[in-house]
């Protein structure tokens, strides 16, 4: 009786020694997590999470902070002294950080096959990792990349219910343009081009110029094909591009709300069959209704007498997935955490929804989805494009259905590679692959604002009064006194140093 | 005899002339005021398109209540709304008491007074900034409390001041005096003569102090940390997409993830949405300013002043 | 009588001396003032160190008080960025205005709601022209732009209806301040009127009463009674108001800025706020911050002196 009795006792202990050691095993860890506005996703108490958890033995408390306030708590964490392990999902300020403060871990000793294989098979796919390391050429972030093959943002289209109505053939030159518009004008449609003033929006009224010859992308700097950074407002095509707009204007033929309105207001007119030649994203699955879309085509960007179509090209490029703070507790189960969200089912997962229910493996062996929850109820149980994502080009369109909304950009980025209307090199090497230090990065900073406030006053000027010798003259010669030509300046050195690599 | 009764019927003539132009012309403010706010109201219960395309002018169009949903589907709104009545009610309450304190304190001539004074005044336009401030309330082990909502802007400057003047102008030094002479001491007065005779200048801070914590969202932005403990406003503005200028240059390529069509549609719902949480947020502030009128009443002396 | 006018006689003595004598007098005083010092040490001045962030090169990892010295840099650069002198008058034109056009108008207001018959309607009439103050700033922009819409806006559809061309509100620099200035004060006119009409209604009645036996005119008891009982509470607004010139209402400038307007819409609050948007600059932006405030505090000392030497009524 003893002898049983001190056996069980003995087993209970092995027992409880067992659970402890295997409670022990699990890591705690915290995390500030990007959340998006509009969205509740309950991430510390998220399915997925618990699955990830699961898995890696790592638990992650989640500090939960929307867009808007992404900004002010970052810099109060860090300011504080008190670092979270990880920072989720939106960008930081590598530069100061990283490389000038120290606050961020250089990853450049995990990134191996046995901590991530996952995130190190398809690093340098594409070239998709090219832009991750900073200026001091550490790694400071696992990128978040979701690449769809395409290669711009504003594709051209026309109402083409329209022009069959009218009887006139697509535009291919400016001056075709400007005839159909007098004609759907004359036909009584109200605003026969209408765009956005939205910065970065594919509708934007910015990417006129590209009919010009200047692909402007309203950072006003570009690659000619000289490898010399050039001042788009410096170019002739940007003078023949304002004075076209404001013929626009002048007739009534432009909607003259282009010049303030933001996307909802925009597309609100083009799916009441206001506008007639617009540039967007693509057709399906955008604000514009379905039963609308037949009615628009896209074409090629018509072109101005004397110049070379010229589209600002975008390269697929990592931005930001995950940071490790210095103070990280533990950097090898931090990133072994990440890198299982990005086995490819488990990533398939996060963006889509479960196996079975939302996505399937068809059958040419790609993940297909097959159920979209209304009411955003995805973000429910998944963290959608709140997680982790590493999936370039090559990669993501071998183990990936494509939906027909991505095949649309897909099939127009083949389109105008083809017909060779795009920019000689896209301005995303200026922007996120020629590394700047810190000191000239927050000069070039300063002068972009001043020459943003500047550019945008001007062309809104020029657009609806005109331009004349001396205007252009004053226009060119203030760009100067604003200090455009050191902004030209750094971001051509930083560029000579990207290449000499 | 004569001349009393035509000058009475003189100036009864401009009084009613007086009148209906005073009328005619708070009809017309009424109006200018009041149209907006209708708006919103029918707005808010309107299709978001036909908001956008401004076709909704006097009465909803293709009613809906899709705004209201969007708002009251989030569950942490229902509790932030807690939240914010007890940090208002309480915050408020503190602050009124020290500041109408304060305030009478000031309104006495004593030593030091000026130096006091330059002291608080200064504090309204020099601060140390928000990093030093936020790290201020860690180091009192406020941050994440519900305490640093009620104490982090306690006493406003400029309600101070406003008080102080109102004591120092509506309530007479004789009726201090006459006091001093019957051997009160300050405490005495304030209790006793000051504070019934200030119904009107509380009920004023009541509002100032009250309205200022209930729209605040910033507080709740830096200080809290955990979701449970955040007022009603800070939740709001997260709710509401920004919908004018599009948000961080690195999120903007994001938005071209599968689920455009459904961003659009949440942007579309945050058109109207945006007018549901003014309603939301707005009627608690209008009951309790209707309850607080109550006490802007005719101010009644004692009537020992000349006796 | 005799506790007041013996302070005087008494000599001043020694800071210690004077210290003990108004503890010892005041000593009630005090306790009521501490509960409001206290707040004032504990929240504004245990942080004020961090005034001197704008004369360093903050950086989070050496704390504030390991970040380099850099004495007037950030000023410097300040005082010669392209567009200083614009966002200066812009910024200080644009309170200027508001401040002459807004600040009459709440009072006018309370003095001809005091003046209303009819106890319900004054009640409704108050709180209505109240509500507006709780419209956010996104929504007030909001219907800025639906109502001024150049192509469906009600007031261009009016003009329209006149015979008039449509007028392209939000895009011109001239409609700048009028739109930011008028929606202003559609939206804080009732506010401010809370404080005169809580002035007005603490006018004892027998004064009114007296008024009209002597014959005097609603315009006349508005001239003898209601305008010097607000006299005081008014410059002291109009002190204090005077406090702000060089700030900004960032969000609502930002909302209301289009490409068109920039001339006139460009302060200094929404320079500081795209400053930050490129990189954080911290030091940068308290060393504006710092710049404005000082200004603000020499203009404030300059209108109270005035003041006081003009009326009785100051600061302190």
């Amino acid at each position: 009786m003893k002898k049983l009795f001190a056996l069980l006792l003995c087993l209970c202990m092995v027992f409880s020694f067992m659970s402890f050691a295997a409670a022990e095993e699990k890591v705690n860890l915290t995390a500030i997590q990007y959340a998006l506005e509009n969205q509740q996703t309950d991430f510390n108490n998220l399915w997925f999470f618990q699955q990830v958890e699961e898995k890696t033995g790592v638990h992650v408390d989640f500090q939960v902070v929307k867009d808007a306030d992404w900004e002010t708590t970052t810099n109060l964490m860090f300011a504080s002294g008190e670092y979270p392990d990880m920072i989720l999902r939106n960008s930081v300020d590598v530069e100061e950080y990283g490389v000038t403060q120290g606050l961020l871990l250089p990853l450049d000793e995990y990134l191996t096959e046995e901590i991530m294989p996952n995130y190190v098979s398809r690093l340098h796919m594409n070239n998709a990792g090219d832009s991750i390391p900073a200026s001091d050429g550490k790694t400071y972030y696992i990128g978040y990349l979701m690449a769809q093959n395409v290669n711009h943002t504003g594709t051209w289209y026309v109402n083409q219910a329209k022009l069959d109505e009218l009887g006139i053939a697509q535009p291919k030159t400016i001056d075709e343009v400007t005839d159909m518009l007098r004609k759907m004008k004359a036909a009584g449609m109200e605003y026969p081009f209408s765009a956005s003033f939205t910065q970065f929006g594919p509708e934007t009224i910015w990417n006129q110029f590209a009919s010009f010859g200047v692909p402007e992308n309203t950072y006003y700097y570009y690659i000619d094909e000289n490898e010399k950074v050039q001042f788009t407002g410096a170019q002739p095509g940007y003078r023949a591009c304002v004075e076209w707009l404001h013929t626009l204007y002048e007739e009534g033929l432009m909607d003259p709300e282009s010049l303030t309105q933001d996307s909802n207001l925009w597309a609100n007119k083009v799916n009441a069959g206001q506008v007639g030649y617009f540039c967007y994203l693509r057709l399906i699955n955008t604000a514009i209704s379905a039963e609308n879309v037949p009615n628009f085509k896209s074409i090629l960007p018509p072109v101005a007498d004397g110049y070379k179509a010229c589209v600002s090209q975008i390269l697929e490029v990592p931005t930001a997935g995950a940071y490790l703070t210095k103070t990280c507790k533990d950097p090898v189960a931090a990133l072994k955490w990440i890198d299982a969200q990005l086995e490819t089912e488990t990533m398939m997962v996060a963006l889509n929804g479960k196996m079975g229910e939302q996505i399937i493996l068809n059958d040419a062996g790609k993940y297909e989805v097959i159920d979209i929850p209304a009411d955003n109820g995805l973000y429910k149980f998944v963290p959608v494009t709140q997680g982790q994502f590493f999936a370039p080009g090559e990669y993501y369109s071998a183990i990936y259905q494509m939906a027909p909304h991505r095949v649309e950009r897909y099939e127009d980025s083949q389109a105008y590679a083809a017909a060779g209307v795009l920019e000689y090199k896209s301005f995303q090497y200026l922007r996120d692959l020629a590394k700047m230090g810190n000191e000239d990065a927050v000069e070039a900073a300063n002068i972009y604002t001043e020459l943003k406030k500047f550019m945008e006053e001007s062309f809104t000027e020029f657009v609806k009064n005109g331009v004349t010798d001396a205007t252009w003259e004053e226009f060119q010669n203030t760009a100067k006194g604003i200090g455009v030509e050191r902004y030209i300046e750094l971001y051509q050195t930083a560029y000579d140093n990207f290449l000499a690599k | 005899m004569a001349k009393q009764h035509s000058t009475r019927i003189r100036e009864t003539h401009a009084d009613r002339v007086f009148n209906v132009i005073n009328l005619i012309f708070w009809l017309l403010i009424l109006f200018i005021v009041l149209y907006p706010l209708w708006l919103i109201i029918i707005a808010s219960v309107s299709d978001p398109d036909a908001v956008l395309a401004g076709r909704v002018l006097l009465w909803p169009v293709d009613f809906s209540l899709m705004g209201y949903q969007a708002v009251f589907q989030y569950s942490e709104l229902w509790n932030s709304y807690m939240n914010s009545i007890f940090y208002t009610v309480g915050g408020s309450f503190l602050s009124v008491i020290i500041t109408i304190a304060a305030a009478y304190a000031l309104s006495r001539k004593f030593t030091g007074k000026t130096l006091v004074n330059l002291g608080i005044t200064f504090t309204m336009f020099f601060s140390g900034g928000l990093i030093p401030i936020f790290l201020n309330v860690r180091d009192l082990g406020l941050y994440n409390t519900r305490t640093v909502m009620i104490l982090i802007n306690l006493v406003s400057v400029w309600n101070l001041m406003v008080a102080r003047t109102y004591i120092q102008t509506t309530i007479p030094n004789e009726l201090y005096e006459a006091a001093v002479m019957d051997g009160a001491g300050h405490f005495t007065y304030f209790f006793k003569c000051v504070l019934p005779l200030s119904g009107t200048i509380i009920a004023v801070l009541s509002v100032y102090y009250g309205v200022a914590r209930w729209n605040d969202y910033f507080t709740g932005l830096v200080f809290i940390r955990d979701r449970v403990k955040l007022p009603l406003q800070t939740v709001l503005r997260e709710i509401l997409a920004s919908l004018s200028s599009t948000g961080s240059s690195d999120t903007f390529f994001e938005a071209y993830a599968d689920n455009l069509g459904g961003l659009q549609e949440a942007l579309r719902k945050a058109e109207v949405a945006k007018y549901c949480c003014i309603v939301v947020s707005t009627v608690p502030a209008v009951i309790l300013y209707i309850f607080m009128q109550k006490y802007f009443v005719k101010g009644v002396m004692i009537g020992s002043l000349k006796g | 009588m005799t506790s007041l006018s013996g302070r005087k006689m008494q000599h001043r003595g020694s800071l210690g001396q004077r210290i003990v004598r108004t503890l010892q007098r005041d000593w009630q005083l005090w306790v009521l003032l501490l509960p409001a010092i206290a707040f004032f040490i504990v929240f504004c001045y245990f942080p004020m160190y961090g005034v001197q962030i704008a004369f360093k090169d903050y950086k989070a990892a050496f704390g504030i008080n390991g970040s380099k010295w850099v004495g007037l840099k950030h000023f410097e650069k300040f005082f010669s960025s392209y567009y200083c002198g614009r966002m200066f008058a812009n910024t200080f034109l644009l309170n200027l205005y508001g401040l002459l056009f807004g600040f009459p108008i709440p009072i006018v207001l309370a003095i001809l709601l005091n003046q209303l018959n009819g106890k319900r309607f004054k009640g409704f009439a108050q709180t209505a022209i109240y509500v507006p103050h709780f419209i956010s700033t996104v929504v007030l922009a909001g219907m800025i732009y639906l109502f001024f819409s150049p192509t469906n806006g009600i007031i261009n559809r009016l003009i329209a209806a006149f015979g008039g061309t449509p007028i392209y509100f939000v895009i011109e620099a001239g409609w700048f301040r009028p739109l930011f200035i008028g929606s202003d004060i559609w939206q804080n006119a009732g506010w401010n009127t809370i404080l005169y009409i809580a002035t007005l209604t603490g006018i004892d009645p027998q004064l009114y009463e007296a008024a009209t036996i002597d014959g005097a005119t609603r315009w006349d008891k508005i001239k003898h009674i209601d305008i010097p009982h607000l006299l005081p509470i008014c410059v002291m607004m109009l002190i204090l108001s005077c406090g702000s010139l060089l700030s900004s209402n960032t969000d609502k400038a930002l909302l209301l800025q289009t490409s068109g307007n920039i001339k006139t819409s460009d302060i200094i609050g929404v320079y500081v706020y795209n400053t930050g948007l490129g990189k954080a600059q911290y030091s940068y932006t308290s060393a504006i911050g710092l710049c404005l405030n000082v200004i603000n505090f020499a203009i404030i000392m300059l209108v109270n002196a005035f003041s006081r030497k003009v009326s009785e009524i100051s600061l302190f």
